[in-house]
């Protein structure tokens, strides 16, 4: 059989073997290792294996995902999210919807300790959650603008998806969580608004409570200054070049780590809990990323990225309109896959596509734009139907608010979402201009 | 489709009821803390590393290496517990609506995958392992003999290969038992 007609047969078949419940990384695994074999026979998957696992778990760019997940799950643990919730009330607090607004604010918040959108989520949800609900707020203001806020954990760096992208297309990981603060910092904002404009067309949905005073503002930011200290130190020292992401991970999670346990109620028993938590993100994420070593090294050997971008390369169609359908593609996928799984997916094949096209940008800045417009829209999928996890976390949480309120709830911050991936499409330079400041 | 592993950590899985299905419980999870432990030590050596580098202009000789060799055994001892606490990623939008023994066998069969794979590499690891040995290969400023570290990452998939069948096994006897 031809190689590029064996790759274009993989997908299907994988697809196939996800639809069985096959876990993502081991369809991968198998579908990769065994279309290697037919090309190359099966010596070299023989020796490939005796030592594909530990170079990939020793890979020192990889390192920094584990400790990351330790660093959020430490920060879960550590009180932060309470202070940082009663800070941003006592600022919000007294306009319409402002409670919910402050929710964001702090799910931004924790987004920059923690690299997850669905910790973030059910973190802030636990906290945030019952004192939207005991003001009155309603059902779907108060799940939907959390089940959003939490997209910002993923959206503000550090973000797990955004360093798996950098290592896929040998970028510099650095440069991408520059790339990604503006954007994110847009995203808080633009969830904001979308609150604002929520709460004057349904008033009811959202009271402002009384204005408090700068006094009790400043105690309460007392509580934060932990968080402020550590995100500071840890993204300004990586930005700087002070030191490397994954020392910066290790900063960052002895901090939240020593904040945690100088809390009440740590135990050695919520020890063991941040361990575990920390043992199954990260196996979960790294058998993936071995089960993609296997497919993308199938992939690249049936040159089928290779024919794709020749074939959109020969063609005359517009450089934006083939990343305006690759965004359209994400965003149904992402309606029904994992973000990873998808990253590690299609970023192999679409990649070089787009990296051949001429959009007046040198290649690296393409990259870096495309991979945080990719970052967007496959956040996306976790707001909307008919498997948006952060909607079914927070809704499970809240217990008496039907799933179609949340959706309900979600419906401004997708077109939130939508405008702001629009802005970043259009103009380019909002992602790329701090790297000019920077480098 | 579920990624929530986060949050299923929290939620004890059904405990199993046969001794040997308690005692692989209990080794996967004593790896996993081991792993997580290990992690803790990265975290220290980073920490003083750059303390060192900053305070005293004397960063630790080969932070680099031990960081990624703590890594490798820490990440493939999380990998059992994983597999326990149906940590993994799987696409559970197509079946979800079917009946529960269907989606039993289906696991079954995902397990019974899982295990000979598992089993494949920890097969092929001790060839591995061999051959770091044998050529002696070592990191290069510390100079760490490879094998010493890679030997606890074969355990690991040893244990994953023996949990994959287990679970394997706990599935078709619960699909028997309803059939």
């Amino acid at each position: 059989m031809e190689r590029t007609t064996l790759g274009i047969i993989a997908f299907p078949v994988l697809f196939i073997l996800l639809a069985f419940r096959v876990p993502i990384g081991l369809a991968m695994l198998v579908v990769g290792g065994t279309g290697t074999a037919m090309i190359a026979g099966w010596l070299p998957i023989l020796s490939q294996v005796k030592t594909s696992a530990w170079h990939l778990f020793s890979n020192y760019s990889l390192s920094v995902i584990p400790l990351f997940l330790l660093m959020g799950n430490f920060a879960s643990r550590s009180g932060m999210s309470e202070a940082l919730f009663k800070f941003a009330s006592a600022c919000l607090g007294h306009r319409q919807g402002g409670v919910a607004m402050a929710a964001v604010g702090a799910c931004a918040g924790f987004g920059a300790i923690c690299g997850s959108s669905l910790a973030t989520a059910a973190t802030m949800g636990k906290v945030a959650l019952p004192e939207l609900r005991r003001l009155g707020y309603s059902g779907s203001l108060s799940t939907g603008s959390l089940a959003a806020g939490g997209t910002l954990g993923i959206l503000i760096p550090p973000s797990v998806i955004l360093i798996i992208y950098a290592i896929l297309t040998e970028q510099n990981i650095v440069k991408m969580f520059l790339a990604a603060l503006v954007p994110g910092i847009i995203a808080a904002f633009g969830y904001i608004l979308a609150i604002a404009v929520f709460v004057r067309l349904v008033p009811a949905s959202g009271r402002a409570t009384p204005r408090r005073p700068w006094r009790e503002r400043l105690r309460l930011f007392r509580g934060i200054w932990h968080v402020v200290a550590i995100f500071t130190f840890m993204i300004g020292g990586i930005y700087l070049g002070w030191f490397t992401p994954t020392e910066g991970a290790a900063v960052g999670a002895a901090g939240t780590g020593l904040v945690a346990a100088f809390q009440k109620n740590f135990s050695l028993s919520a020890l063991l809990d941040v361990i575990q938590s920390t043992a199954v993100t990260s196996a979960m994420i790294f058998l993936v990323l071995l089960g993609a070593e296997f497919f993308n090294s199938f992939i690249a050997l049936t040159r089928l990225p290779n024919e794709l971008a020749n074939f959109v390369a020969g063609g005359e169609f517009s450089p934006l309109a083939i990343v305006a359908c690759i965004l359209v593609l994400y965003v149904f996928l992402g309606c029904l896959m994992d973000s990873l799984a998808m990253i590690l997916l299609t970023i192999p094949v679409f990649f070089p596509v787009i990296i051949a096209l001429d959009f007046g940008m040198s290649q690296e800045e393409v990259a870096i734009w495309f991979g945080i417009l990719t970052l967007i829209v496959v956040e996306v999928g976790l707001i909307t139907p008919p498997v948006g996890l952060n909607v079914f976390i927070i809704n499970k949480m809240a217990g008496d608010v039907p799933v179609y309120e949340t959706f309900k709830g979600v419906l401004p911050f997708l077109a939130s979402d939508l405008i702001r991936v629009a802005l970043l499409f259009m103009f380019p330079w909002i992602t790329l201009f701090l790297l000019d400041v920077f480098y | 489709m579920r990624t929530d592993a986060d949050i299923a950590v929290s939620e004890e899985n059904a405990r199993p009821s046969d001794l040997f299905g308690r005692v692989l419980h209990q080794v996967a999870l004593a790896l996993a803390i081991f792993g997580g432990l290990v992690l803790l030590v990265i975290v220290g050596i980073n920490s003083l590393s750059i303390a060192g580098r900053f305070l005293f202009s004397s960063p630790l000789v080969g932070d680099f290496e031990l960081v990624e060799l703590g890594c490798a055994v820490a990440v493939s001892s999380f990998l059992p517990l994983c597999h326990l606490r149906s940590g993994n990623v799987i696409v559970d939008f197509v079946t979800a609506r079917l009946p529960s023994s269907f989606k039993d066998a289906l696991d079954a069969l995902s397990a019974l995958i899982f295990g000979m794979i598992a089993g494949f590499f920890t097969w092929r690891m001790c060839y591995g392992a061999q051959d770091m040995y044998r050529y002696r290969e070592e990191t290069m400023l510390l100079q760490v003999p490879l094998w010493i570290p890679f030997l606890p990452v074969v355990f690991s998939f040893l244990v994953l290969s023996i949990c994959c069948f287990y679970t394997f096994f706990i599935d078709v006897t619960r699909v028997a038992r309803r059939v």
